[in-house]
């Protein structure tokens, strides 16, 4: 049998992540948690990026 | 045998298109389907085609400087009749195209023959050809390893000796990536210098298509018949990119920059400021654009989606407008840097990708010492110059039995005149070059045109 059961992910997260989805009219299955986590990690640690580039900028 | 040449071939009726088209049809839905680089062979489009040229022939009529020569696209070219994949299962049964995308009008009208559409990732959406749906493209040197992406189908299809050029599209490095794991040349050309009607769109502030071929005169063929124009001059002051281009390269690829380096002369060493900030930049504009794109089908059928593509662009769907102001705003001031560099220098070489291509089995790169996925990851170097628009030809390092690496001719917005003439230089001096792999010799160095079989 296929494994369809959802990977574990931290509740914190997913609540979050689920919430934002929601702002967008979107009901997140479960089954997408761990790849949209990643995905939003992914976005911060490039936000992150492009804010200390900007913070030289200043500089 | 070049495409000159087998043009030539096909307008003096030495050798028929419909011959041609045969043997290509055959190599698609073989070699082409084993790789799963093809995924529409057009069998009865290109014979129909094929015997247009051959009448023109027979009439006395010239069949265009492509005549007869067969070509695939990247599964995002419209071609009516048919629907428009885009590498998306969802997208199988949607409506048939009612045209051709525009640059196949011109390639046909040329006398071209359209065999195949070839495979991608879903959406353009990576740099592996990892495709849930149509199969993983793979590299025909060792089919053990990934094509690249997104346009991997297009790149692997020439490499394979499939047919003699393809079109793909770039975004992020979508032709320049896998052109480089694959060892042959491919084009992305200044933002908006080839047609984009009846393409597919990811991230329209940065898409354009190029063509894949072996030869720098194919790839520049097939770019005057696109009407590619190149308005900035051919100088040929050129530079190497330092820094952030420098890092996270193997060996062997430093070897063949320093040789390129040391063919023209010795070239100064340079740097774009901020290239992390500028790819960070691309990557959340790519999500924000791509996401918002699909934000409708995603409401309705996520479960459509090929998971690794749909986790992303829901991700970045919900990336909030400060962020992707900030990368745009980012980009105006990364533009200006890169003009001031262009006023010294015509030509920067860069590497295309860092190392070999990975192994399907487990696609990842190393960069900064970590183990990263080659599908997000695989366009580090490609990304951070395509989002300015700038043109770029992959060429590849000439290194006969080895897996192929490739580097990046970059050139300043209209400057697609120098990178050919650098590029043909290089080829010339057998410092790049395609060296096929031996299971894709139909179109190989010894020039057959046509199956042996």
């Amino acid at each position: 049998m296929p494994d369809t059961s959802t990977p574990s992910v931290d509740p914190a997260a997913a609540d979050l992540v689920a919430g934002m989805a929601r702002v967008i009219g979107l009901e997140l299955p479960d089954i997408c948690l761990p790849g949209v986590i990643a995905g939003v990690e992914a976005l911060q640690m490039h936000l992150g990026v492009l804010d200390a580039a900007e913070a030289e900028d200043r500089r | 045998m070049s495409i000159a040449d087998i043009a030539r071939g096909v307008a003096s009726g030495q050798v028929s298109a419909t011959a041609l088209a045969e043997a290509a049809l055959r190599r698609m839905r073989g070699e082409g389907r084993e790789i799963a680089a093809a995924t529409r062979v057009l069998d009865a489009r290109a014979l129909a085609k094929a015997a247009e040229v051959d009448a023109l022939v027979a009439a006395g009529a010239n069949p265009g400087p492509l005549a007869g020569v067969p070509f695939g696209v990247k599964d995002l070219f419209d071609v009516a009749g048919l629907p428009t994949t885009a590498g998306a299962a969802m997208l199988r049964d949607a409506p048939p195209a009612a045209r051709d995308a525009e640059a196949i009008r011109l390639l046909e009208a040329a006398g071209a023959v359209l065999v195949a559409t070839l495979n991608m990732d879903e959406f353009a959406y990576g740099f592996a050809t990892i495709n849930a749906a149509f199969g993983t493209t793979q590299n025909p040197h060792d089919r053990s390893r990934i094509a690249g992406g997104s346009s991997g189908g297009s790149a692997a299809a020439v490499a394979a000796g499939l047919v003699p050029f393809s079109l793909g599209s770039d975004t992020n490095g979508s032709i320049r990536v896998p052109a480089a794991l694959c060892g042959i040349y491919g084009l992305k050309p200044t933002h908006e210098a080839l047609p984009m009607d009846g393409v597919y769109p990811f991230v329209d502030s940065f898409d354009d298509i190029g063509p894949f071929a072996t030869r720098v005169a194919d790839l520049k063929r097939v770019w005057d018949v696109l009407g590619g124009r190149a308005d900035a001059g051919s100088g040929m002051r050129v530079a190497r990119l330092g820094g952030w281009f420098a890092r996270n390269v193997c060996d062997e690829l430093v070897q063949g920059v320093d040789a390129i380096a040391a063919h023209l002369g010795g070239v100064d060493t340079v740097a774009l400021p901020q290239v992390d900030a500028a790819r960070s930049a691309a990557f959340l504009m790519t999500a924000a654009e791509g996401g918002a794109r699909h934000l409708p089908e995603l409401r309705k059928r996520p479960l459509e989606f090929d998971p690794q593509t749909r986790d992303r662009l829901i991700a970045g769907a919900m990336l909030p407008a400060s962020g992707y102001f900030a990368a745009e705003a980012f980009r105006a001031r990364f533009r200006r840097a890169a003009e001031a560099l262009f006023a010294r220098y015509d030509v920067l070489i860069a590497p295309a990708a860092g190392e070999v291509a990975p192994r399907i089995d487990n696609p990842m790169i190393t960069v900064d010492g970590k183990r990263v996925p080659a599908r997000a990851q695989l366009g580090i170097f490609t990304q951070p110059l395509s989002f300015i628009g700038l043109p770029v030809i992959t060429v590849p390092l000439y290194r006969p039995g080895k897996l192929p690496l490739g580097v990046q001719l970059v050139g300043k917005p209209g400057g697609e005149a120098s990178l050919f003439a650098l590029a043909e230089a290089l080829e010339a001096a057998r410092i790049t070059g395609v060296s096929l792999p031996e299971s894709g010799a139909m179109l190989g160095p010894k020039g057959d045109a046509v199956d042996a079989g």
